[in-house]
């Protein structure tokens, strides 16, 4: 999946592992034919559409909502190919932070020479261009969030198909638990809540869901450890209810 | 002072934690190769498979990591309908090929459906004399007037009485 190649070192964009291989960013040749050519943004667009709607859906917990967003990102997203700049940084695991600190547009890199420092060893499937739609998609939500005036009312764990009796896949323990666990981060601030549906379903890195809510990489590892510790708490508490022998 | 080098220890031990736990996560979802939820359905969360082993290397509270585990084991990824998909690949192409505004597509305009525009009307085809379409529109007018003023006529005048 790793995708070396060799040219000139430090361009943004570009990041060097310790093997001295340097990466180009993930999907560097898919946004440069869908620029050069708009009918090709469909690479990107098949590569994406699941975790956008994805994504949408956890926001949202509702199908025409999540399909509405879905739709809405892309096309926005290819009408602003042009002004979208890779960005090298973006998977950086060793930028200093401030814990907690939002951190400016100013303080990113753009255009210019990156140095060799910056670049340190990433997923060979590290992307600017998913943080970027993500970014979008959040937007959108937004959008849609203020235009629909309501909270999303559906429970996460249904939205996320855990409750669903005829899914045989689980069993009644873990699917409990998982209830469990998901009704916790449900009620997590949303950010928090955000930073566990990136992590866990998009399986993106602290430094990608850092770009995507505006956060330095070190904040997100502070949400998400606290994320987990709520989710931690609530699955003991749930298990001690059924050590007693009541419902919880 | 004590109390200041107190909270500047917390936050730097709440750090480290995070920095843990988030590497711990990282190495969850790196030993399912990126399949992630539902590589193996029905296994307890609590028990971690071969390839979450080299997870349980990392030193992180045994209360997270299980809580790590249960959410990366049953999270779910809903894909949206083959359908619904098709459409808004159809939608972007039609973009990409200019005869759709992306933004005026994302903002919801509706435009008129290229073919049937074409068909019912072929004098407003891009290159139609710009004559035929003003004489067109004189017509329309001037049948429009024509009628309105029959109308009158006929209202204003009385009804002839039959014996």
């Amino acid at each position: 999946m790793a995708r070396p190649a060799f040219g000139i070192l430090g361009r943004v964009g570009e990041r060097r592992s310790p093997d001295g291989v340097v990466r180009l960013d993930a999907d560097r040749r898919l946004v440069e034919e869908a620029r050069s050519d708009p009918a090709r943004f469909e690479a990107l667009y098949r590569k994406y559409v699941a975790q956008v709607y994805a994504f949408a859906l956890y926001e949202l917990r509702d199908h025409h909502e999540a399909e509405d967003v879905t739709e809405r990102t892309f096309m926005l997203a290819l009408a602003g190919l042009p002004r979208f700049e890779e960005r090298g940084a973006v998977p950086h695991a060793g930028r200093p932070d401030a814990g907690g600190a939002t951190r400016g547009a100013a303080a990113r890199p753009r255009g210019g020479t990156a140095s060799v420092d910056d670049a340190v060893p990433d997923p060979a499937d590290a992307s600017s261009f998913r943080p970027w739609l993500f970014r979008i998609a959040r937007n959108v939500v937004a959008g849609q969030r203020r235009t629909s005036r309501r909270r999303p009312t559906a429970p996460l764990e249904l939205a996320a198909g855990i409750a669903d009796p005829l899914d045989v896949a689980y069993d009644a323990e873990l699917r409990d638990e998982a209830r469990t666990a998901w009704s916790a981060v449900d009620r997590l601030p949303d950010d928090r809540r955000r930073a566990v549906v990136l992590r866990f379903v998009e399986e993106m890195s602290a430094a990608e869901i850092g770009e995507v809510l505006d956060r330095s990489e070190g904040a997100v590892r502070v949400l998400l450890h606290r994320a987990l510790r709520a989710v931690a708490a609530d699955l003991r508490r749930d298990e001690s209810g059924r050590r007693d022998g009541g419902t919880p | 002072m004590r109390g200041a080098i107190g909270e500047a220890l917390r936050i730097d031990l709440l750090r480290v934690d995070a920095l843990r736990t988030d590497a711990y996560v990282e190495a969850l979802i790196a030993g399912t190769g990126g399949t992630g939820a539902g590589a193996e359905p029905g296994r307890r969360a609590s028990q971690p498979t071969a390839e979450e082993r080299p997870a349980a290397t990392i030193e992180v509270d045994p209360e997270i990591a299980e809580a790590a585990r249960l959410l990366h084991a049953t999270a779910w990824r809903p894909h949206p309908s083959f359908r619904f998909e098709e459409r808004v690949a159809a939608r972007l192409a039609a973009a990409a090929r200019g005869r759709l505004s992306a933004e005026d597509a994302a903002a919801g305009t509706i435009v008129a459906f290229p073919a049937a525009a074409a068909a019912v009307v072929p004098a407003m085809r891009p290159g139609a004399p710009l004559a035929g379409i003003v004489s067109a529109a004189i017509a329309s007018a001037a049948l429009s007037i024509g009628a309105a003023a029959v109308l009158a006529w006929r209202r204003g005048r009385p009804r002839r009485r039959v014996a």
